[in-house]
């Protein structure tokens, strides 16, 4: 027995020992696996969280994980982590992006060109690559549009020689501004009018000495070739693809840009961000406890009995669901407008509870009968819940788009906003 | 949208229909309706054009009588609306002006088919007038804002979408007497067929043929514009297809028949326009071309071949 025993006791312990360890690592690993695990997405998810309620990109996290195990003993350790994720500068638009290096700015425009942006006077650096190179802030700016005009024009509120930067702004005596300061510069002759934004005056453009012309274009504009021809630097704005508000707004963080005012453009995109989801919070909060019913709305523009309406994916569309609401159109795959014929127009809008005509050239109901007779029986006209654009809305109401989401918000929930009285839209 | 045949039909012979169903087929009935008109006077007019001019390229808008429409709807879009002479935008007002800028032209055309002695001057009159209203119009619409601009494009593309009852039913008995006009006018235009020399040894009275046959087609081409704008294509197209099947230039046949065959297409062309891609609607315009020059040329192949 003994000599057997002898032989058996350390085969017994190495099997003893060999359990332990089996039982040990495969403990380790199922706690690894499930506990691990769980950990890990909550603090992925915290993570997330810590980085979007700061405004910096990078920092370092000291995060505390609280693991609880099967027996109960909880184990607190502290873990200190780099987090290398950065929070994508540019959330809602997706025509443009801005990317930070050391000591200089990259975008991307409207056409996915690279603009390098260099602080003034300092040199670029060698090793990246860009399709332009722009020193900022810039001294003379040219602008196309109204809509590049207002975000200027909101920036100026922090900012206030901004208008001192721009030397020129295509159509700018052809528009009605809704823009004091605007009207004031051209009156005293600080902008100028470079003619038409399809056909500029490339005299007068060249004459200004631009230092950089921020441009709309499409597929085949000569506009854009034109200034490719003779060298002026330009930049693409693609405000007008966008296919939710705040996508429209957030070119503002890339109009800031080139003033070298990209601070002031996150915290005012951030503020109009944050009004716009609280009007939505309220909105969706309301209509809980309040049992109000999402409305249906029909969004569109008739001329001579052709009816274009936004499409579904447009960002009309988008801004009405964000308020719970209903489109008469959301299965209309467009992100800009489209034409539809009049008796699907009819079919779809009848019933629908507010009509918004998205012109302000037709101002009354009789114009809009006119167009339409069989208007007169939708049941938004008998309930007299029919609105049009003010024509202050394409410069006044870009600027302030929180604002225009307002006005949207009480014209469909009239109930949830009693006091609100509307900027860029008028009851017909 | 899908409406049961049997709501059509009872609509049709004047039984009542509730609801939704009644007012989509009022639409489509008065749409129809006006390209049936629209399409008869451009074909009629086409075929008298072609013939009085000798030409087989001449449409009905070789008259001016389009540009000149668009002009005044243009002037009073723009000029009108920017000095407060009408409301901001009035429908009513648009038409009137379009009307009264097509019968303006027409009047200027008659008057000078009565005054100038060749039909070639009188194409280039008609040419430059139009050219002149154009020119009067791109200046307007450059110095006015986008949105009159755009609402002033709709205004001067043709379609059928826009029709209403109150402008078809004023319309429709000046379409209806010019078509029956455009039968009276077809003889003479016969003998005008060899020339005007040898138009005037037949005893014809080739002054009163030539005026009363630009009468008669401004007078169609003025209708067919007010009801839908200058839709393209069917003034060209129609008379030639009838002269390439019935292998005539016989205006006693090719007029009327035109008229039909112009009817025809424009109410296909219509209901390609508005179903081909429902909801969306196409531009009536690309329709007619899309579907008639394939049709054209088909029937050219056949009447003529390859040599």
């Amino acid at each position: 027995m003994m000599p057997k025993g002898g032989t058996l006791r350390p085969v017994f312990a190495a099997a003893l020992i060999a359990a332990l360890l089996v039982g040990l690592f495969g403990g380790y690993l199922a706690a690894g696996a499930t506990g691990g695990g769980l950990n890990t997405v909550t603090v992925t998810r915290e993570v997330a969280r810590t980085v979007e309620l700061r405004t910096t990109l990078t920092e370092r996290l000291l995060q505390t994980v609280t693991l609880t195990l099967e027996r109960p003993v909880t184990v607190t350790r502290i873990e200190t982590q780099l987090a290398e994720k950065r929070e994508p500068e540019v959330k809602h638009a997706r025509f443009f992006s801005i990317e930070r290096g050391d000591g200089y700015t990259l975008l991307r425009d409207g056409l996915n060109r690279t603009v390098l942006l260099v602080k003034r006077g300092q040199s670029a650096p060698q090793n990246v690559k860009a399709d332009l190179v722009v020193q900022v802030p810039v001294e003379r700016m040219v602008l196309m549009s109204a809509t590049h005009v207002a975000l200027v024009e909101r920036l100026r509120e922090y900012a206030p020689d901004i208008w001192d930067r721009v030397a020129g702004i295509m159509w700018g005596r052809s528009y009605q501004w809704f823009f004091s300061e605007v009207e004031r510069r051209f009156a005293e002759g600080k902008l100028v009018d470079v003619g038409a934004a399809w056909s500029p005056d490339y005299e007068k453009l060249i004459e200004l000495k631009p230092d950089l012309v921020m441009i709309y274009t499409f597929e085949g504009d000569p506009v854009r070739s034109k200034l490719e021809e003779l060298r002026v630097p330009y930049v693409v704005n693609s405000e007008w693809l966008e296919n939710t508000l705040l996508g429209r707004f957030e070119w503002v963080k890339f109009v800031a840009a080139f003033f070298g005012l990209d601070e002031v453009g996150a915290r005012v995109f951030r503020l109009v961000e944050l009004r716009y989801q609280l009007i939505s919070t309220r909105v969706s909060a309301s209509m809980a406890t309040l049992n109000v019913k999402p409305v249906k709305v029909a969004w569109f523009s008739v001329y001579k009995g052709t009816v274009f309406v936004a499409g579904g994916l447009s960002y009309v569309a988008n801004s009405i669901y964000d308020l719970n609401a209903v489109y008469a159109f959301s299965d209309l795959k467009a992100t800009g407008g489209r034409q539809v014929s009049l008796e699907e127009f009819v079919a779809r809008a009848r019933d629908a509870d507010v009509l918004v005509v998205s012109t302000d050239l037709i101002q009354t109901l009789e114009a809009l009968t006119d167009e339409i007779p069989q208007v007169a029986e939708f049941k938004a006209v008998r309930e007299g819940r029919v609105y049009r654009f003010n024509s202050n809305i394409y410069q006044l109401g870009y600027m302030d788009t929180e604002g225009w989401f307002l006005d949207l918000a009480s014209m469909l929930y009239p109930q949830l906003f009693p006091d609100h009285t509307l900027s860029y839209f008028v009851a017909l | 949208m899908r409406v049961p045949f049997e709501s059509v039909l009872g609509a049709l012979f004047g039984f009542r229909v509730e609801g939704l169903a009644a007012t989509v087929i009022d639409l489509r009935l008065v749409r129809t309706v006006a390209a049936l008109v629209s399409g008869a006077s451009l074909g009629a007019a086409g075929a008298v054009l072609q013939s009085l001019f000798r030409n087989p390229l001449a449409d009905p808008f070789v008259l001016g009588i389009s540009s000149g429409s668009s002009l005044a709807i243009a002037a009073t879009l723009i000029a009108g609306t920017g000095l407060g002479l009408i409301g901001a935008y009035d429908p009513q007002a648009l038409y009137v002006a379009g009307a009264l800028g097509a019968l303006a032209v027409s009047l200027a055309v008659v008057a000078l088919s009565s005054v100038l002695r060749s039909n070639l001057g009188l194409v280039l009159v008609g040419v430059m007038l139009g050219y002149l209203a154009s020119g009067l119009t791109t200046l307007l619409v450059v110095t006015s804002d986008v949105e009159r601009v755009r609402a002033f494009t709709f205004w001067t593309l043709g379609t059928f979408s826009a029709s209403k009852w109150s402008v078809v039913n004023s319309v429709l008995p000046i379409a209806v007497g010019s078509l029956l006009a455009s039968l009276l006018v077809a003889k003479p235009l016969n003998a005008l067929l060899f020339g005007e020399d040898a138009a005037a040894t037949t005893g014809a009275s080739v002054r009163a043929s030539r005026v009363g046959a630009v009468a008669v087609a401004a007078s169609l081409v003025s209708c067919s514009v007010v009801i839908s704008g200058p839709v393209g294509f069917v003034g060209l197209a129609a008379p030639h297809a009838v002269r390439i099947l019935l292998k005539t230039e016989d205006n006693r046949l090719t007029v009327p028949l035109s008229a039909l065959v112009g009817a025809e297409l424009a109410v296909l062309s219509d209901i390609a326009a508005r179903t081909l891609m429902s909801p969306l609607e196409l531009p009536v315009t690309a329709v007619t071309s899309l579907f008639g020059a394939p049709i054209v040329l088909a029937l050219v192949v056949r009447r003529w071949g390859f040599r």
